[in-house]
């Protein structure tokens, strides 16, 4: 009774493993990611936990420097230049903050583009006015004036 | 199964090894996920105004523009700047409810746009506490009316 239901393997039977229908998946993945990669500002990752605000803009990001501000830090260019506590700057580094970001946008400047003026802002949408308009001031000191704000399209 | 025809006119049946070609896809695809962002990213561009440059000027006169203050308590402030605007009254926008009253704003902002069509520049402006996300949202509301938005760098600023 028992052999009627135990199906009994041949002696010597290859079983093969079919990847083609893998290989179809893979293809329409690769397919899709492809188009949804995309090439312009791509080198735009964002560092640590930042909430970019919403908004409808439709002009797409130019390529400039970065200024990010997050939680804990002032980043230019990835790299940290000034510490924040709960997004705001110590009073008592004020000063060395400002000293910091101003060298950093010069050493930009003096490396890169001398005449470019673009500034891309990549900033918590929690981020309290204060700390941004310092960061603003600093950078319109060192020629930055034309600024582009991050923000995310709502889908 | 394909088919290789050689010279002598024999055909061989080959196999297709398909595997390297799945390793290949599984480090693009594997790439392409870590790489990839589903965020879609957009600029609002803007110009960065000190105070200095919202003084009103002393010789010739300067042309109109208007300038938007968002207030800590959520209330909005649109005050004119520069030169003569017939009627203009500075606008004053309560909260609503809890929140940011930006049906209003929008509007008013409208209103002002077809009114007086020689304003182009609009300069925001906000007080230490107001948060990045509503200052956005007030420049997008900006923008949507006036060719030119610049952000002030600092909130003392004295408008006539």
């Amino acid at each position: 009774m028992k052999s009627k239901f135990v199906k009994v393997k041949k002696q010597g039977e290859d079983v093969s493993l079919q990847i083609t229908s893998m290989a179809d998946i893979f293809v329409i993945l690769l397919v899709f990611l492809l188009k949804s990669y995309s090439t312009s500002m791509s080198n735009l990752t964002l560092t640590g936990d930042v909430a970019l605000p919403e908004g409808q803009a439709t002009i797409e990001l130019k390529e400039a420097l970065k200024v990010e501000i997050t939680k804990d830090a002032v980043l230019i260019d990835q790299k940290p230049v000034a510490k924040l506590k709960k997004f705001e700057f110590s009073s008592e580094s004020a000063e060395a903050d400002e000293s910091s970001m101003n060298k950093a946008l010069k050493k930009h400047r003096k490396v890169n583009d001398k005449n470019s003026s673009d500034l891309v802002v990549i900033s918590d949408e929690r981020t309290p006015s204060e700390t941004l308009q310092r960061v603003m001031s600093v950078a319109a000191g060192s020629g930055f004036v034309d600024l582009q704000l991050v923000v995310v399209r709502p889908e | 199964m394909a088919t290789i025809q050689s010279d002598s006119g024999n055909s061989q049946e080959v196999d297709l090894n398909i595997v390297p070609v799945i390793d290949c896809f599984t480090v693009l695809i594997t790439y392409l996920l870590v790489a990839a962002s589903f965020l879609s990213l957009s600029a609002l561009e803007v110009e960065t105004a000190s105070s200095s440059d919202l003084a009103p000027m002393t010789t010739a006169e300067p042309p109109a523009s208007l300038v938007i203050d968002l207030l800590s308590d959520k209330t909005i402030k649109i005050q004119s700047l520069g030169g003569p605007l017939k009627g203009f009254q500075p606008v004053v926008i309560p909260k609503n409810g809890k929140d940011w009253d930006w049906g209003t704003f929008n509007d008013r902002l409208q209103k002002i746009q077809k009114r007086w069509p020689s304003i182009t520049d609009v300069t925001v402006n906000a007080e230490k506490k107001v948060i990045y996300k509503d200052l956005v949202r007030s420049v997008e509301g900006a923008k949507a009316k006036f060719k030119k938005v610049y952000l002030a760098e600092n909130h003392e600023i004295e408008v006539r």
